[in-house]
């Protein structure tokens, strides 16, 4: 397996850059941008597998759970060589390879963590059951009611924003086990069977065609008692660990794709004296976000560098809010731009399923995903302004 | 050396905090005092113009990075004087084909003792109608460098009678006008224009971005202080998301500085780029932070008593020596395209 070459990382590197020639068809993202995005999610699984068959898929985990505990240097070498190579994107599985490992090996019990983990590492898709339409920025205040009945809960209530759930095997899930607490001390965190009965999953359809996000129904859902994971009513705790399994890697990758598709955007307009060139505004603009990427791409190496080293929480973790910001301002910068250069022609309703091009206004559309989700904006700026700035709160 | 340069900037921070304070800058610009003659002094005296100086030319070798680590300090504290247009031209000098020769070796030995400081064309292209040349730096500057034919700079020597001070709006510095009959050519340094435009757009770029940061932390200060409604306005969300903005963009500038410094010392294929790019993005980033912080400030912002206007004032400066930033920006605009025929990989980060 190409992962036991990690110790050495010319060859770890070039096994990798010559095994996604082999494995991967050339011309995968334009069959995937003809295709239905029901075969994009399958080709992401075919790919998981692939990843799987080499180690690569969850490199990062524990070895007795699948990986190889592969550190942020080594983690930084697969994520590059997949930016570099211009590989599917493996959105489908978020939740499992992050969120799932950062919940269940911090705070699940031994037999959640052999009966869940290791399925997730053979392409098991878990999807996140944590806001609800009157709990968004504020998730603390989330109301879906879970009742105990004798060895089961039984859940009523809603959930919404819930990534690829249509395509999960599990979910993990946000409940309210005692409402006459305060809000963040009522809170359990347990592990739902989607196919569990009284579950409706209903597909939002998003600004941009798409339906990644579904709301959640539940009525009279019956959860059985050992999948709570840790202790009831100690779930806000539990929830903090998942939200900060996300060290920066994934900024890292979004990162170097885009840089990748930035330089292949400019130089097929060299190629083909693309008329915006010559225009001072797009060609300047062009320059000040790429300069801007560029900065972004630093501060997320120094972030895992702190990481890395061991740097406090707090440091880190307002390091990650000024990124998200920065990062996120900054796709939406160059949506804006690429929309402005493809003009009409960019109005076209494309494909993108592959996500590995500027396509017209797509990205610009979906750029708010970016300023909207994992706490919005608004919400970074409270926190590095209170926090990091040790400014009042109103 | 990331070490090394840690307790370069730590020094120099400490030492400005005492000797560049808010009080001394008004008292410079007030002209109550000569802060910036004493700058010199104690610059020469702590050899802060050696830090990037390499050792062959009496320096400790810190390179560009040193460079910016200088400027970022000089312009977080607004320090008042011509160290930005010193330390580029020596460094400029002591990486040009003649540095160990006379008279340039002597040059170059003379502004580190601290008994000459030297000038800068203000910009590098604009040719004035009226026969002056307008050059950064102080009326008694020995010699300047100014853009020659093509590729090539010249080195000029100055004669402080016929220097006209001009009056501008940036008081921690001084720009001169001198009528171009009166520059005597010493030499042409052949081919050095990358390099010095490299340098000067790297200090322009460290000068603004500390100044971002200067201005920024001690408007934040300001907002726990000033109360309206009872409470610190710190505590609006209407400000304090601004200041959040400002805290993130700073930091971006930050890293634009170093990944020019980087890349002018290791000599790699994409030093002129970033320089450029570099200079262009930390000035207007810098000018919409500092401007945001007078705003910030409300009514004292518009005073001449607080130290806003000192700093906007200095990166409106900054954003309009060596080059326009359109002009830049398209030079790097080239250089990209350029890189991408050559298969140089300029967008690496190390």
């Amino acid at each position: 397996m190409i992962i036991d070459l990690r110790h050495d990382e010319s060859a770890f590197r070039s096994a990798i850059r010559d095994w996604i020639a082999q494995t991967l068809p050339s011309d995968w993202a334009e069959v995937a941008d003809r295709g239905t995005e029901n075969e994009a999610v399958e080709y992401q699984r075919w790919w998981f597998g692939e990843l799987a068959k080499q180690g690569l898929s969850v490199p990062h985990w524990p070895s007795k759970f699948g990986g190889v505990d592969l550190g942020i240097a080594g983690q930084m070498m697969v994520a590059d060589e997949m930016a570099r190579a211009g590989t599917p994107q493996l959105s489908v599985y978020t939740v499992t390879l992050n969120h799932l490992p950062g919940t269940l090996i911090p705070c699940g019990s031994p037999e959640q963590q052999v009966r869940y983990l290791p399925p997730a590492a053979q392409g098991a898709v878990w999807c996140q059951g944590f806001s609800e339409p009157g709990a968004g920025s504020d998730l603390a205040s989330l109301r879906c009611r879970a009742v105990r009945d004798g060895d089961h809960y039984v859940i009523n209530g809603q959930k919404i924003w819930s990534s690829m759930s249509r395509f999960a095997q599990h979910c993990i899930l946000l409940v309210r086990t005692d409402p006459e607490a305060s809000k963040h001390a009522g809170i359990s965190f347990l592990i739902m069977d989607m196919d569990t009965p009284g579950l409706d999953i209903r597909p939002i359809e998003q600004i941009d065609g798409y339906a990644d996000f579904s709301e959640l129904f539940l009525t009279d859902v019956r959860i059985p008692v050992e999948n709570l994971v840790g202790e009831e009513n100690d779930g806000w705790k539990v929830a903090q660990a998942t939200l900060a399994s996300e060290r920066g890697v994934l900024a890292f990758e979004a990162g170097e794709r885009r840089r990748h598709m930035l330089e292949d955007y400019y130089r097929n307009a060299v190629a083909a004296k693309a008329a915006w060139l010559e225009d001072d505004e797009f060609r300047r603009q062009f320059m000040t976000l790429l300069a801007d990427l560029q900065a972004s791409r630093r501060l997320i190496r120094q972030l895992l560098r702190d990481h890395e080293n061991g740097e406090p929480h707090a440091s880190t973790a307002m390091a990650s809010a000024r990124i998200k910001l920065f990062q996120t301002t900054l796709i939406q910068k160059i949506g804006d731009l690429i929309a402005r250069i493809e003009g009409l022609d960019g109005h076209l309703r494309l494909s993108y399923n592959s996500q590995r091009r500027f396509v017209g206004m797509f990205d610009y559309i979906y750029s708010f995903a970016w300023t909207i989700s994992g706490g919005t904006n608004e919400i970074m700026r409270n926190v590095i302004a209170e926090r990091g700035l040790g400014l009042p709160r109103g | 050396m990331q070490d090394l340069l840690a307790e370069v900037r730590e020094s120099i921070a400490t030492v400005l905090d005492e000797q560049c304070s808010s009080l001394a800058v008004h008292g410079f610009t007030d002209g109550r005092n000569a802060l910036d003659q004493e700058l010199q002094s104690l610059v020469a005296e702590l050899g802060w113009l050696a830090i990037s100086l390499p050792e062959a030319s009496g320096g400790i070798g810190l390179g560009s990075q040193g460079l910016a680590v200088l400027n970022y300090e000089l312009g977080r504290a607004s320090a008042p004087g011509s160290f930005l247009a010193t330390s580029v031209a020596v460094e400029a000098l002591a990486r040009s084909e003649a540095a160990g020769a006379e008279p340039i070796a002597g040059l170059i030995a003379d502004v580190v003792a601290g008994s000459v400081t030297l000038a800068l064309s203000a910009s590098m292209d604009v040719q004035r109608t009226d026969g002056a040349v307008w050059l950064l730096g102080d009326a008694s500057a020995k010699s300047a460098l100014i853009a020659g034919e093509g590729d090539d700079i010249e080195l000029i020597d100055l004669d402080a009678s016929k220097a006209e001070q001009l009056r501008i709006w940036d008081d921690t510095r001084s720009v001169i006008s001198f009528p171009m009959s009166a520059c005597k050519k010493v030499m042409t340094l052949r081919g050095l224009r990358p390099t010095l435009v490299s340098l000067y757009a790297l200090a322009l770029a460290a000068d603004s971005a500390g100044a971002a940061r200067g201005t920024l932390d001690r408007t934040i200060a300001y907002m726990k202080e000033r109360e309206q409604f009872g409470r610190p306005i710190g505590s609006f969300q209407a400000l304090k998301h601004r200041a959040a903005d400002h805290q993130v963009n700073a930091k971006g500038a930050d890293e634009l500085v170093w990944q020019a410094a980087e890349q002018i010392d290791a000599s790699l294929p994409g030093a002129l780029l970033w320089s450029v790019m570099a200079k262009a993005n930390v000035t207007e980033v810098a000018a919409r932070i500092a401007g945001d912080c007078v705003q910030l400030h409300g009514g004292v912002g518009f005073t001449c008593e607080y130290d806003p206007h000192l700093f906007l004032k200095r990166v409106r400066l900054d954003e309009m020596l060596l080059l326009p930033n359109g002009a830049l920006r398209d030079e790097a605009a080239r250089a990209f395209a350029d890189a991408l025929g050559n298969d140089d990989d300029v967008l690496e980060i190390a």
